[in-house]
């Protein structure tokens, strides 16, 4: 540190040592004293705009080297920035100091944080690269045996002779792995094929030998293993090692999901490197390149440079980009997918071939396409956060299959239920057959009331109808006379047609409801009995929206099959000379036309006495020029229609407009089923609703149709989840006694660990589980990952980590320091409770809530524009007018983005005057001269909003050549190079600015895991993270350390972040969690007790989970024996 | 008090009833049924103490000596016994006594929660399955009750809006005294001798009757039919001719409705004493039909002398869709007995 700078922390009696000029590690001692306890406000520190930065011991040991004073210079800089706050309507006076915190950190390895992290990353990923470097470094791999012993287990090969031995496991510690599975078996793997550099292996399961497992089959506790396939460690390969190793393979959680020792409690030392994720990180592409690359079109001319650089993620397309030649047959693989075990024992040599020829093609890409990534992903940090991301791990027990029960059951009674009532609805309105109510009827009317008779044939006319024998044993006299008297009538059976009509006398839209009843009566109860009634009816059909009766913003629901599901607006009393079959007296008796169609049909008659038309007037003619009439008018009477429904311009039968409900998606879609998920999570709180007051029906189904569509469309995926159950041998000592009542298992996710461009994991169904809402079937999912007893799980969430990735890039390219720009501030000082968070404020500006205005501020983030923001807008509030969207969406766009502004290049300054121009002004300017905007101006900023520092910082980043990450330096993949494009003509520019802050995000994470590893080494087993989430999994005694390790990870981290683009210091807001979960299930809030209709009782009671504790930074300290990390043992600094 | 009215099951009422407890009998097939049981302790039908009784440890050995292959865990008992309502809060008080329709289950002691809400939700479809109305119904945890360790009590209770609750069913989860060996079972998988969890269900005959048969007035459609389940409807077919003119008695026509009668009956399936009726007219036919949908038949067969009499085809007419299909004389039984069936 400088001279001053000694002398400023002189006051808490710090020592900072100057940089040496050596390589050698630096190690800093800073040993706070009784003093600085005694006196908290020494300890305080804030910056220019009254942001409380990070207590004095900590910036010393984080920040050594920087000083903690302003200039002249800086201070008056500050004042300018400070009355742009003020403009923004912020106080920085407004807020209160949180308490300082102290901690002893373990020495930073290097000389700050920067070199820390690389240092400690290195370290970690060392061995594992070293393995890596060989399998590259091997071009040649060992020669394939000619033959593939059919064994039980692994074989390894001889590279020269070809001998097959049997071994337990393979030899090596690096591998490049591949596993097969004959899907219609069972998910347990049936063959494998591994090489190293020294040898090929290969591992057969004894399920294709059929030999007898090792171990007999014990029956499972608590699961129903009739039911659902029940897999054991037995059923799985063997790697061992339980020193570092390594293995390869392409899309490899897939793999690893079948190893063996995956599923132990105790995390082994192997590493995965995923093919697959390297190839997204280099060359991923976008959802739209996505669909360009499966189609099967000629590619445009500007789409031909990405297409050579990319390619669709399965091993045949991404072994033909980076290695070309011969394609990969893929033939062979349907024989797993589609075969039997049968035909796999028989074609056995051919298919091991197929396998090895995979591990083969993963090797080759490996050795091109590791190098690519070395060289765009250059930081240790990197690869080793991905070798992490690559062993999540989910501990369950028998919970898991009394989850998956009590939800299929709570699904069927709700369906049940459902169809029981819409059963009600339609025997009710069967009664409208009486007197052809049914046209009276605003919703059935359309329907097909036709009703088919009962008739016999003619009777014969020469022959006799044979006789049918009736019972006669045990009649009384009475009853054979009766039975004689009318054995006439039986014989007519004979006149019955032969296909009887079902249920003659009834609707048809009912009998298509209905099944045919058996021929006879029979005493035994087959499978599923019939019964009578409308049993073939769910919430799917179109007819149940019609049976309930519903409404849209008070007017009748009606289907057509061009534009979906809509409903009828009258907007004509009289129905003068045409006819028309909606029951409009009713429609009209119901809902008064709206006083937009009431000028609309006023308008239509006066048109009409003015031209005079004659009554004679072809009809056809007529409807032209009255459709023609209704398109311009429509933009009037669209700005006059107050409601969501969407203008489809279509009249039926000149009394009634047709408007589509509203989707999603936007206007050009069609609503398919107003029952449906999507819609009533969107818009039925404010505007479905039934037309009938007596039916209590509807609201009951609406309400079970969201709470089904939960289990619905991730019960396959849930089902699918191939749980390991272990054997009470396989457990840890302690929790072998509770094995006897409880099964104990683990679920490996099958993470990619970078599966998308921003190099975010993937999982299909752990990473998108919503959190538990009492509405939904199913939701309590992710609580079903429980820890066994005696562990925790511990982790947190990262505190809007985007918006402050975003805010931050912004401060530091701005003004250099936390907080100056109004978003900067808002984020970091901003409070929910006095309304001076950046929510509340958009909330304010626009005039909606806060939790709305969240979404929007996300969303414009993420790159969305006003667009997007307006459709947005719509969704929340349905009775929102597409022009009040706009002007909400627009007054929006200007509070935070601001204004874009263009600035003349240097040599035009003598022409035109150096000032702000706006884009018309920098377009007809160009225009003028002939030459393009980007000749004339430099690329243009924005200017005015809260946002705009920060949208310059994510454009600059975005546009450059090469953009990189502001943290890792990571490169974006090649499929979205800029190919040369100008700044802002870039095809893919709205895609590279949400790049920035999500990749950002990603290494963030990548950071937090190298972080903790090195915090907790072997005592802390990752689990999953899901985007900004992190869990871990531990025991009880090392919970609290493991609490105060993720906050120190969070302040350790988010410090790098901060040194990365250049700012010293770090905000005492974001230094640590807001709360640290130490939990024994997988949940958002420890607190949680995850209600849902499949949980009625709640985990508390229901399941006898008590709430976890959440741990702020203090109480971690307390909880974890105080905040001197230098005395856990496994961090003593005698190690380092 | 004026409030909560007090009644009592009439004929019609206490038929239906009596269907309920054979529907409750046939519930669970894998009972021992001890039958009626008669006694004055009190304790037995307490909520939560009925495990200190003498009787329910007199029944237990009955258990255990009477049906030794049935006394495993889990298993389950069902009794009968007439007492004093248990319910306070109510909408209507029950004629006393009432018929107690007790069903205990032993289950696993570490799956005792688990079971206690599976068998919850049995319960509560097997009432929605009867009702006109089957969101009716809910499970109300009490919490107000005072409950020793490891006890939970639910009440099953059908809702009829502003009016109130009528409590169709309690289930109470309870420990067995833990110092006493007499109640060990063994475990049915493994053999190994554990103290099981009781599970009680209590069901009141007469309050539930009552419950369901509001239940059936309580639909909000416009017709005044009563809604019984068609599979406990005391009366499950109505039989009814319509003569061609007012003044001439058709002997064939009544010939005709004695025979279908004879025909049902001999089917086993229920049907006013009096068997069918004549109308001279429609309207009496249509005034006819309006009884039978207010004592909730849940459907009637009707005969007349233009068509039935010639060809055989006559009209079964359903109390729920109020409208008629046209069956041949040679569907019956058969047709009526498939839609009676009790799935």
């Amino acid at each position: 540190a400088t001279k001053a700078g000694r002398e400023h922390y002189a006051s808490s009696s710090i020592k900072v040592y100057r940089k040496l000029p050596s390589k050698t590690k630096v190690r800093t001692e800073h040993v706070p004293s009784a003093q600085t306890k005694a006196a908290q406000n020494v300890e305080y520190a804030e910056n220019l705009v009254k942001v409380q930065m990070i207590s004095q011991n900590l910036h010393a040991q984080l920040f050594p080297q920087s000083k903690r004073e302003y200039s002249e210079a800086e201070h008056l800089a500050a004042k300018a920035y400070n009355a742009e706050l003020l403009r923004h309507g912020i106080d920085v006076t407004s807020t209160s100091p949180i308490p300082d915190v102290e901690l002893k950190l373990p020495p930073l390895r290097g000389r700050n944080i920067e070199e820390h992290f690389h240092s400690i990353a290195e370290e970690q990923v060392a061995p594992y690269k070293t393995l890596l470097q060989a399998l590259i470094a091997c071009k040649e791999l060992p020669a394939k045996p000619k033959r593939w012993a059919f064994h039980a287990g692994w074989t390894a090969y001889d590279p020269v002779s070809g001998t097959a031995t049997p071994v337990a496991q393979p030899l090596e510690t690096g591998i490049i792995f591949d596993v097969e599975v004959c899907v219609r078996a069972g998910n347990d793997p049936v063959m494998a094929t591994a090489v190293s550099t020294k040898r090929w292996y290969c591992w057969v399961s004894p399920k294709l030998t059929k030999h007898r497992l090792t171990v007999p089959h014990v029956e499972p506790i608590d699961v129903d293993s009739n039911e659902r396939p029940h897999y054991t460690l037995d059923e799985l390969i063997p790697l061992g090692h339980k020193e570092p190793s390594l293995v390869v393979g392409h899309n490899v959680s897939y793999d690893r999901a079948r190893i063996r020792e995956q599923y132990l409690i105790e995390d082994t030392k192997t590493r995965f490197v995923d093919t697959m994720s390297l190839h997204i990180c280099v060359s991923g592409v976008t959802s739209y390149q996505r669909a360009m690359l499966k189609s099967k079109k000629d590619p445009a001319v500007e789409d031909l440079d990405w297409l050579a650089q990319s390619s669709l993620n399965n091993l045949v397309d991404v072994h033909r980009l980076y290695c070309g030649g011969e394609p990969l047959s893929k033939e062979p693989r349907n024989i797993f997918v589609e075969g039997t075990l049968e035909q796999v024992r028989q074609q056995f040599q051919s298919l091991v071939n197929y396998c090895a020829g995979d591990v083969e093609a993963t090797h080759r890409i490996l050795g091109k396409l590791y190098p690519l990534y070395a060289e765009r992903f250059p930081h240790p940090v990197t690869l080793a956060g991905m070798l992490e991301m690559g062993t999540a791990y989910l501990p369950v027990n028998s919970n898991w299959e009394r989850y998956i029960r009590d939800a299929q059951l709570a699904y069927e009674d709700l369906s049940i239920e459902a169809k029981y009532h819409l059963g009600r609805r339609a025997e009710e309105a069967c009664a409208l057959l009486h007197d052809e109510k049914y046209r009276k009827n605003l919703w059935l009317w359309d329907e097909d009331w036709s009703v088919q008779a009962l008739k016999l044939k003619q009777m014969p006319k020469r022959k006799q109808l044979s006789t049918v024998q009736l019972p006669e044993q045990g009649l009384d006299v009475e009853q054979l006379r009766l039975q004689r008297k009318f054995q006439y009538l039986y014989n007519q059976r004979a006149l019955l047609p032969s296909r009887r009509p079902l249920l003659p006398g009834y609707p048809q839209w009912y009998r298509k409801l209905c099944r045919k009843p058996p021929p006879d009566y029979t005493e035994d109860v087959n499978e599923e009995p019939w019964t009578p009634g409308a049993c073939d009816i769910s919430t799917g059909m179109q007819l149940a929206a019609k049976l309930l009766s519903l409404c849209w913003e008070s007017y009748p629901l009606h289907y057509l099959r061009e534009h979906g599901w809509g409903f009828l607006v009258p907007f004509r009393s009289s129905q003068s000379n045409r006819s028309t079959n909606i029951p409009i007296e009713q429609l009209l008796g119901r809902c008064a036309i709206p006083e937009f169609a009431r000028q609309f049909a006023v308008g239509e008659a006066v048109d009409l006495a003015m031209d005079q038309l004659p009554k004679q007037v072809d009809e056809h003619l007529s409807k032209r020029h009255f459709y023609k009439k209704i398109s311009q008018r429509q933009l009037n009477l669209e700005k006059q229609y107050k409601g969501s429904g969407v203008w489809c311009n279509h009249v039926i039968d000149d009394c009634c407009f047709f408007l589509k409900l509203p989707h999603k998606n936007g206007p050009s879609f069609r609503v398919g089923n107003p029952l449906s998920k999507d819609f009533l999570n969107k818009f039925s709180e404010h505007a479905l609703s039934s037309g009938d007051p007596s039916c209590q029906a509807a609201a009951r189904v609406i309400e079970i149709a969201r709470m089904m569509s939960y289990w619905r469309n991730n019960r396959d995926r849930i089902l699918g989840q191939m749980v390991v159950w272990l054997h009470s041998e396989h457990l840890p000592g302690d929790l072998q006694a509770h094995a006897q009542r409880t099964s104990y298992g683990a679920i490996l996710p099958q993470v990619v660990v970078a599966g998308t461009l921003t190099r975010r994991a993937m999982e299909s169904t752990w990473m998108t589980a919503s959190n538990s809402r009492a509405n939904r079937i199913g939701s309590e999912l992710r609580s079903m990952v429980q820890a066994p007893p005696g562990y925790k799980l511990v982790g947190a969430d990262v505190d809007s980590q985007e918006l402050w990735i975003a805010s931050v890039l912004g401060d530091a390219y701005a003004h250099g320091e936390h907080g100056a720009t109004p978003l900067g501030w808002m984020t970091l000082s901003g409070s929910k409770s006095n309304g001076s968070d950046m929510h509340s404020i958009t909330a304010k500006v626009v005039g909606i809530s806060r939790d709305h205005a969240k979404v929007l501020n996300y969303a414009r983030i993420y790159g969305a524009g006003q667009q997007f923001a307006e459709t947005l807008l719509q969704q929340f509030n349905p009775t929102l007018s597409a022009t009040e969207a706009k002007a909400k969406a627009m007054k929006m766009f200007a509070a935070t983005k601001g204004k874009r502004v263009y600035r003349l290049r240097e040599e035009f300054h003598d022409e035109q005057e150096d000032k702000a121009y706006s884009s018309y002004e920098a377009r007809r300017f160009a225009l003028q001269r002939n030459r393009s905007v980007s000749e004339i101006f430099h690329r243009p900023s924005w200017q005015g909003g809260t946002e705009s520092a920060m949208f310059n910082r994510l454009e600059e980043i975005a546009t450059r050549e090469q953009p990189e990450t502001p943290f890792l330096n990571c490169r974006l993949s090649r499929a979205l190079d800029s190919n040369g494009e100008a700044d802002l003509e870039q095809r893919f520019l709205p895609t590279r600015i949400n790049w920035v802050v999500q990749s950002g995000a990603v290494d963030f994470l990548h950071l937090m895991l190298v972080s903790m590893r090195w915090l907790l080494g072997p005592h802390a087993r990752f689990c999953l993270s899901f985007h900004d989430e992190l869990r871990y999994l531990v025991k009880d005694e090392m919970a609290p350390k493991a609490a105060l390790a993720m906050h120190v990870t969070n302040l350790l981290t988010r410090s790098f972040c901060a040194s990365r683009i250049g700012l010293k210091d770090l905000p005492m807001s974001v230094a640590f969690f807001s709360s640290v979960e130490v939990d024994t299930v997988l949940r958002k809030e420890c607190t949680m007790d995850c209600q849902t209709p499949s949980n009625p009782h709640g985990l508390q009671i229901g399941y006898g989970i008590p709430p976890g504790q959440s741990l702020g930074i203090q109480e971690a300290i307390v909880k974890a024996g105080g905040g001197d990390l230098t005395k856990w043992p496994w961090l003593k600094p005698s190690q380092n | 008090d004026a409030l909560s009215p007090h009644i009592e099951l009439l004929s019609h009422g206490s038929a239906y009833a009596q269907q309920l407890q054979q529907h409750w009998l046939h519930m669970r097939p894998l009972a021992v049924n001890l039958g009626s049981i008669s006694s004055t302790d009190t304790l037995c039908l307490s909520r939560f103490g009925f495990v200190h009784s003498q009787l329910f440890r007199q029944l237990f050995r009955q258990l255990l000596e009477l049906h030794p292959s049935k006394a495993k865990c889990p298993t389950l008992l069902k009794q009968q016994r007439t007492g004093v309502t248990q319910q306070s809060q109510s909408i209507f008080q029950p004629a006393q006594p009432v018929t107690h329709l007790i069903t205990d289950f032993f289950v696993e002691p570490h799956r005792g929660l688990e079971h206690f809400y599976n068998v919850q939700r049995e319960s509560k479809i097997w009432w929605m399955r009867y009702s006109s109305n089957p969101s009716r119904y809910a499970i109300v945890p009490q919490a107000e009750l005072e409950k020793p360790a490891g006890c939970q009590a639910i009440d099953i209770r059908a809702s009829f809006g502003p009016a109130g609750d009528v409590t169709v069913e309690q289930l109470s989860l309870v420990q067995l005294p833990a110092e006493s060996e007499d109640f060990q079972l063994p475990d049915a998988r493994t053999g190994g001798p554990q103290l099981p969890a009781v599970i009680r269900s209590v069901i009141e005959l007469e309050p539930a009757s009552c419950a369901l048969l509001l239940d059936g007035c309580d639909h909000g459609r416009e017709a005044r039919s009563l809604l019984l389940n068609r599979v406990l409807a005391p009366y499950q077919c109505a039989i009814a001719g319509i003569q061609k003119t007012e003044q001439i008695r058709s002997v064939d026509l009544q010939d005709l409705c004695a025979h279908v009668t004879d025909v049902l009956l001999r089917a086993k399936l229920r049907l006013q004493q009096e068997g069918y009726m004549l109308a001279a007219n429609a309207k009496q036919l249509t005034q006819q039909i309006e009884t039978y949908d207010r004592l909730g038949v849940p459907y009637a067969l009707l005969l007349d002398e233009q068509q039935t009499l010639i060809n055989g085809l006559l009209q079964l007419r359903s109390r729920d869709t109020q409208l008629a299909e046209t069956v041949h004389i040679s569907d019956l039984p058969d047709y009526l007995l498939n839609i009676f069936r009790d799935y």
